[in-house]
């Protein structure tokens, strides 16, 4: 009692003073609050992961950020935002990026321990915001320099439609940041991408410290999401989304050639196999997979869950996974294909190999391990 | 033993003239038989419309904080918290069969059709609100899960499993392994039609007569879980009290017999004591209280000590009539000799029972105080009328030859006993009492606050009841352990981005408390609904800062996660279990999180749910625990120095108590009953009455003593008035309570069991210890204090 009474007195004689700080802010916003420490952490939605070297870095709901790997502990890393992280980028043993909600990016300079906020989603919304701008100024400029009516009319119709998307992004303004980043992609410690809800496509080419605006740099005038960028062979990059987009990069994501798309849903997720097909798929377990880049075939797959995540394995079999906890297994050469389900039944996001032929899966039921038969000789 | 006895008669005409009360009662005897029999007639009429009563709200306590909240906002938790469910099992091959779909069919209209069933919230794979869904390139697509043409064919049942693996209801309707299926019921606590409250009693019964027993068969079953189903089930194992009580009748008849071998006597104590009974009954009806599981016990107390002190008076009468004294002169001098001792005896144990009313449990209260208008009505019962129907009936001769046989012969147990004034055997006794007090205290080092078992605590673990609601966790995603809290906020707030945000955080906050399985509200379902209108990307599982973003993903919301106003959304913590260590934990959690999270918008209000009102009754008799001890000791330390004057005899009396109270919590332990509402009454309980051997013995004793003789002889003398009495007396109370033993109620049986081990063991206690202590606090004859036997 003696203590409290004590310490209620010096309270009281530091309040007013520099010392007198609320423990945080009276509304809470999770964007700026630092991810709580969880000792059930692996056990909370976690959506994506990336190996580095021995171990992996995944990240999930609430901020979680975790290195390790099963074989070793799960530790949990400092992180300043407790957003739900969508997607994390290894560029290397030091350097990787996250990628989350409102606008969330992150960076880790030390091998995922301790994460800085890159990006807010209020900075996100005054860069879409000028970038809205500089297209109306551009446009304006277009409109007095017309050749003729017709054009001119033509590029009214697009002002319109530009002030229509600004009034959008005030209101936008108001709201707050509310668009998510859904992945992430750096090809080295400078050149990198974020790419996201309603076509938004980010690009630095100096560590983050600016970001350039790139929607434009595909055709998605409809704004349809963003959902993941795959590196492939020799500085390519696959971008997926919405409605079947299918685009491709060979320059580090300067610009990009819209592909066909073999199908119309959307899709989640892409990979190439040890032979350099690209296989990509999505809603309703629609599998297709390229030998050339552009031409697809459907695979089937019998499945008709969503499929999120996929993975080459060492032994060149193609683990996808996806909802109720399916987990398709192909090979390649044969196209055989098993269809396998983790007994918790619950959705998976993503997938990295374990030792052997233990797989790590996440998703809902947050890091879950899943021994899958070994390959047929 | 004869001189004695007349000796004593003597006394009593020495003591004098007849009192004002004895000339009163036996000058108009007629009178008073008379006043008796209607009074007994009157109260007969309203002691019949006494009916049990489980109702919730007696039995938390009403004034803590958790339950204020609780009630602020009952009614728009009801609307989420009472629904029973139903499972239908097939013991051959799995719910895919045409038989069983038709049979649960069936099942699942024939419960929409019992009153008090809320049709339009339930749930089961037949009824049209379960629906399946599922995203496609052109949108949404979906239907209800039993397709539109299904016909019990091979086809249909494949389309029916398909559905339901895409309608996400295995682990809530279905089971997991798809041998039962699940029926959700919520209940109209009020019937909207009549306006009639909901009756559990009738309502469980028809589910029984109308569901179980008409749908199960040899290979389907029917397992029934929920609170109406819990308190229909009490009220059904409360009524069977009514046959113990008989029980305890018969056997107690029996008893007196063998104690007096007089059928007239025997039949007029038991029959002044159920007069108790029913008086004591018809007054809490006048009075407006009414009887629940627990004051249940009551009636049995009542029985017993009325009949323990029927047998003192009885004692007395006979052995007036041995003396040669006719019927009246007999009972007269019974009662001059008895009242004022009966009297004391029995204001300390109404002042024992009264020390249960701080703990702040309405049916402890009610316990209470029907257990000291129990008491108060035997001193009329059976102090009173008694004596006046022996003076009509007198004692048979049987009962007059057997006394005076007996009075000469010395029991061979007496011997026994004497033994403990001797110091090696006191030294002996005491010690062997103080090494089990002190394992007592070690062992009592792991008693727990609360219920442990899981389930149902207020049944037994095998009861059909805890084997369904096994049956139903086992199979289903569900735990029975819930523990709500509730967030409030402004009006029309409780959707707010801010506010969501913090719940979320609060949420995960709570998931990682250990104990916690599982935490579900609003913002849990807004999640879920954002990764689904995001065709079930979990990357968008994540609440928006957006406010018609967040309309739209908790538009298929199920009733009950915010309120009609939207000030309030409750947050379910479902747990492993409800020790208390668990629901402290849960409770200090929640405190930690509002401090270091501060916001005047939401305030995280505990705590509803079973396991929030359980947390609260653990607190409240975790707080009354040591205070009721300090209240019932403190009330029979004074009652017997007030009697005595003497510290030594406070001590004799008292520390063998407290062994027993010691033991019995040992006992409490190592059988795994934890301290709750039904067994601290008992510790109170076994106090108050155990008091009563001390003070008859000693009181005998000192009556030696102070004639100048030894120790030894003064026992021996005190155990020829009392010993016999004392005996019966224990044995008669242990009785009346051991029947208990076999209720189907958990608590009934554990207050039984500790009752009955209280009451033998402070017999015992009283008849070895008080010896022993007196003989080593060296009492002695008051004439020569130095000399020890």
């Amino acid at each position: 009692m003696k203590r409290i009474a004590l310490a209620g007195m010096v309270s009281a004689l530091l309040s007013g003073a520099v010392l007198s700080q609320p423990v945080v802010a009276e509304t809470y916003d999770p964007l700026f609050t630092p991810s709580p420490t969880a000792p059930r952490a692996t056990q909370g939605l976690l959506v994506g992961a990336e190996k580095f070297g021995q171990k992996f870095v995944v990240v999930g709901d609430y901020g979680t950020i975790l290195t390790g790997s099963n074989n070793t502990e799960w530790q949990q890393s400092n992180v300043p935002t407790s957003v739900l992280l969508t997607s994390v980028s290894v560029v290397d043993e030091q350097y990787m990026w996250a990628a989350g909600h409102q606008g969330a990016l992150l960076r880790s300079t030390d091998g995922g321990q301790e994460w800085s906020m890159m990006m807010d989603g209020h900075q996100l919304l005054e860069l879409e915001y000028a970038w809205l701008q500089q297209k109306e100024e551009e446009l304006i400029a277009a409109i007095e320099n017309a050749e003729d009516d017709y054009e001119a009319e033509e590029l009214e119709y697009a002002l319109d439609e530009l002030s229509f998307q600004m009034g959008g992004a005030e209101i936008q303004y108001e709201v707050g940041p509310t668009k998510p980043f859904l992945d992430v992609h750096f090809f080295n410690r400078e050149v990198g991408l974020a790419v996201g809800a309603y076509g938004t496509i980010l690009r630095t080419t100096d560590g983050g410290q600016t970001w350039r605006v790139e929607n434009d740099a595909i055709d998605n005038v409809i704004g349809y999401h963003i959902n993941k960028l795959v590196p492939g062979p020799d500085q390519s990059l696959i971008l997926i989304g919405e409605a079947g987009l299918l685009a491709r990069s060979d320059d580090m994501g300067a610009s990009f050639e819209m592909l066909d798309s073999p199908y119309h849903g959307s899709l989640f997720g892409a990979l190439f196999d040890d032979s350099g097909n690209l296989w990509v798929y999505g809603l309703r377990g629609n599998v297709f997979v390229s030998e050339d880049g552009y031409s697809f075939e459907a695979i089937d797959v019998d499945t008709r869950y969503n499929l999120n995540g996929g993975l080459a394995l060492s032994d060149g079999r193609i683990v996808l996974v996806g909802h109720a906890g399916v987990m398709a297994v192909i090979e390649p050469d044969t196209m055989d294909i098993d269809i396998f389900s983790h007994p918790s039944g619950s959705p998976i996001s993503d997938i990295q190999q374990g030792i052997g032929n233990e797989v790590i899966l996440l998703g809902r039921a947050g890091l879950q391990t899943f021994a899958l038969p070994a390959a047929s000789q | 033993m004869q001189d004695l006895n007349k000796a004593n008669a003597m006394n009593a005409e020495a003591h004098g003239k007849a009192s004002f009360a004895e000339n009163m009662l036996f000058r108009y005897r007629m009178f008073w038989v008379l006043v008796f029999a209607a009074l007994t007639a009157f109260l007969l009429y309203h002691a019949a419309q006494v009916r049990p009563d489980a109702s919730l709200q007696k039995m938390i306590p009403a004034n803590h904080e958790f339950v204020q909240n609780y009630f602020k906002y009952g009614d728009d938790l009801s609307a989420m918290g009472n629904a029973i469910r139903v499972s239908v099992e097939t013991t051959e091959g799995d719910i895919f069969d045409p038989e069983y779909q038709d049979l649960l069919r069936q099942v699942t209209d024939e419960i929409s059709f019992l009153n008090g069933v809320n049709r339009s919230g339930m749930r089961s794979i037949w009824t049209p609100n379960v629906r399946w869904s599922e995203v496609t390139e052109d949108g949404f697509v979906g239907g209800p899960v039993i397709p539109q043409n299904y016909d019990g064919t091979e086809e249909s049942l494949a389309q029916l499993r398909q559905n339901i693996l895409r309608s996400g209801t295995v682990g809530d309707l279905v089971a997991n392994n798809f041998r039962s299926a699940l029926i959700y019921v919520p209940l109209n606590e009020i019937d909207p039609e009549t306006g009639e409250a909901l009756d559990y009693h009738e309502f469980s019964q028809r589910l029984e007569s109308e569901i179980r027993s008409q749908f199960e068969s040899e290979n389907i079953n029917i397992q029934i879980v929920g609170f109406a189903k819990v308190v229909g089930d009490l009220i059904d194992g409360a009524l069977l009290v009514g046959v113990f009580f008989i029980i305890a009748m018969v056997i107690t008849f029996g008893m007196l017999f063998w104690y007096s071998r007089c059928v007239r006597s025997s039949a007029v104590v038991l029959l002044c004591s159920v007069i108790a009974v029913i008086w004591q009954l018809g007054i809490i009806k006048l009075i407006g209280s009414g009887i629940n599981p627990y004051s249940m016990l009551v009636p049995f107390l009542v029985f017993a000590i009325g009949v323990s002190h029927g047998v003192q008076i009885i004692n007395a009468v006979v052995a007036n009539h041995a003396d040669g004294a006719s019927k009246l002169d007999a009972s007269r001098l019974a009662f001059r000799g008895l009242y004022i001792a009966g009297l004391t005896a029995l204001v300390s144990d109404a002042v024992g029972f009264t020390t249960l009313m701080v703990i702040d449990i309405a049916v402890i209260k009610e316990l209470a105080i029907a257990a000291s208008i129990g008491v108060a009505v035997i001193v009329l019962t059976n102090l009173g009328l008694l004596p006046i129907l022996t003076s009509y009936l007198g004692v048979s001769k049987g009962g007059v030859a057997y006394m005076k046989k007996v009075q000469g012969e010395e029991h061979p147990m007496f011997q026994l006993f004497d033994r403990f004034t001797q110091r090696k055997w006191a030294i002996g006794a005491v010690s062997i009492a103080v090494i089990m007090s002190v394992w007592g205290i070690y062992q009592a080092q792991n008693l727990q606050i609360g219920d442990l078992d899981s389930g149902a605590p207020e049944l037994r673990a095998d009861s059909r009841y805890n084997l369904d609601n096994a049956f139903q966790v086992a199979n289903y995603s569900a735990s029975t352990d819930i523990f709500v809290v509730m967030a409030e906020t402004a009006p029309g707030e409780c959707i707010a981005y801010e506010n969501l945000a913090l719940i979320d955080r609060f949420q995960w906050h709570m998931e990682n408390v250990p104990g916690v399985q599982a935490v579900r509200s609003i913002v849990y379902v807004s999640k879920l609904g954002m990764a689904g209108t995001n065709e079930g990307n979990l990357k968008w599982s994540s609440v928006n800062r957006d406010n018609f973003i967040i309309n739209a993903s908790i538009s298929q919301a199920p009733s009950g996660l915010i309120n009609n106003d939207c000030s309030m959304a409750p947050i379910i913590i479902y747990l492993n279990d409800h020790k208390a260590d668990t629901l402290n934990r849960v409770a200090d959690e929640v405190r930690n999180f509002s401090a270091d999270y501060p916001t005047d918008s939401v305030n995280f209000l505990l705590a509803a749910g079973n396991s929030g009102i359980e947390a609260a009754t653990n607190k409240v008799i975790d707080d009354a625990q040591f205070r009721m001890l300090v209240w019932v000791y403190g009330v029979v330390i004074v009652l017997c120095f007030i009697t005595f004057r003497s510290i030594r005899t406070v001590l004799c009396i008292v520390l063998p108590l407290m062994f027993t109270t010691i033991m019995s919590q040992a006992l409490m332990s190592m059988l795994g009953i934890g301290v709750k509402v039904a067994t601290l009454p008992v510790i109170a309980l076994g106090v108050g009455i155990g008091v009563d051997y001390g003070i008859y013995i000693y009181s005998k004793m000192r009556e030696a003593l102070n004639k100048g003789e030894s120790l030894a002889e003064s026992y021996l003398f005190a155990l020829s008035k009392t010993g016999k009495a004392v005996g019966f007396t224990g044995l008669t109370l242990a009785i009346g309570v051991a029947t208990w033993i076999w209720s189907p109620i958990k608590f009934q049986a554990d207050m039984g069991l500790l009752l009955t081990f209280m009451f033998i063991w402070n017999m015992l206690g009283a008849l070895i210890l008080i010896p022993a202590l007196a003989c080593l606090f060296r009492v002695g004859p008051k004439s020569e204090p130095k000399s020890i036997a």
